[in-house]
């Protein structure tokens, strides 16, 4: 954030378009989060651009403030989450993972075991007594695929990206299709948990 | 998002929910996702001894989009040959839905769905000489 105020006259400056999320934290270019590092920076951060240091500014301060104040915090909501984490890192390898159209090899055994995780949640009775414990034992199982999934990208990111700052990331493409595919499997299981959320939610509504 | 109308009506009463059985040899299985979004589609297909698909069933876990297009090419496939139903193309899902940009992909997910049952179909009957 050097150039986010003027050497000289300590006025703060529009924000620049690109900046590295992680940079913009001083993290290190990894799926593994120092967490710690991250929420003291972010709390640094936000102090530094807060608008109501602001508040006795000019308008174009108070706007800039803002737009640094937005940006600090959609760096942090992207950095805190795996799955959009993963796809930053994706995204700053050269790969966009929202791009629709373009054609995934797919990996049919796996969709096959989405499938049969969502027909046997279509499956559970929520009027029925044990539904509650069942769909415990799905999220337990689920989350304990979210924890592989997650040790997997660090892993593989670990092994595609340079450890020093400054240099640019490099990934192989077959290491890079790698990532892609447990990237996926992240997407999936969270897509998941979202509906066990909703099935455990019908069934608090039934019980009133 | 406002849904388009036909994209509702199939999402509200989707036609030919349901399983056959994937090992039935008469039976092609497609199993497509959209890993973008999460989304996954099963579809197959029950063809009889003249070549012509007799039955289409799918199952979809995914947005209204996905599930129409989905119901939609069941319709479709109905009483076609293999290569008839090889020729259904996305743009016409699409068009037939109403489908915005953003949901062009689950169209392309219907068609790739028919591709992968046929060809697990021909797969299978392959096998069996």
């Amino acid at each position: 954030m050097d150039t986010a105020f003027c050497p000289t006259c300590q006025v703060i400056q529009p924000t620049t378009g690109n900046v590295d999320y992680f940079r913009l934290f001083s993290l290190q270019f990894s799926f593994s989060l120092a967490v710690e590092q991250l929420e003291e920076n972010y709390q640094s951060l936000q102090r530094q651009f807060h608008p109501d240091r602001f508040a006795s500014r000019s308008a174009t301060e108070r706007r800039l403030s803002l737009e640094h104040v937005t940006r600090i915090n959609q760096a942090y909501q992207t950095i805190r989450d795996p799955l959009l984490r993963s796809e930053y890192l994706l995204e700053r390898l050269g790969y966009r993972v929202a791009d629709p159209g373009q054609s995934e090899p797919q990996d049919p055994a796996f969709l096959m075991e989405v499938m049969e995780q969502r027909e046997a949640l279509e499956a559970v009775d929520l009027s029925a007594a044990g539904a509650a414990q069942q769909l415990g034992r799905m999220r337990e199982e689920t989350e304990r695929c979210l924890e592989q999934d997650e040790a997997q990208l660090a892993r593989l990111f670990a092994s595609c990206l340079p450890a020093e700052a400054g240099r640019e990331a490099v990934c192989a493409p077959e290491l890079r299709q790698q990532i892609v595919r447990v990237n996926h499997r992240l997407r999936y299981h969270r897509r998941f948990l979202e509906a066990l959320d909703q099935a455990e939610e019908n069934i608090s509504e039934q019980g009133v | 998002m406002a849904y388009n109308e036909r994209v509702l009506d199939h999402y509200e009463n989707p036609r030919n929910v349901g399983s056959l059985d994937k090992n039935d040899p008469q039976v092609g299985t497609g199993m497509v996702g959209a890993p973008a979004c999460g989304d996954v589609m099963k579809l197959q297909i029950r063809v009889d001894d003249q070549g012509v698909i007799s039955e289409a069933k799918f199952k979809t876990f995914g947005c209204g989009s996905a599930i129409a297009s989905s119901s939609l090419v069941t319709e479709w496939l109905k009483g076609k040959s293999l290569d008839e139903a090889l020729l259904i193309k996305n743009q016409q899902v699409a068009e037939e839905l109403a489908l915005p940009p953003v949901k062009i992909h689950c169209s392309v997910l219907a068609e790739d769905a028919i591709k992968t049952a046929v060809a697990d179909y021909r797969q299978k009957q392959k096998s069996m000489g």
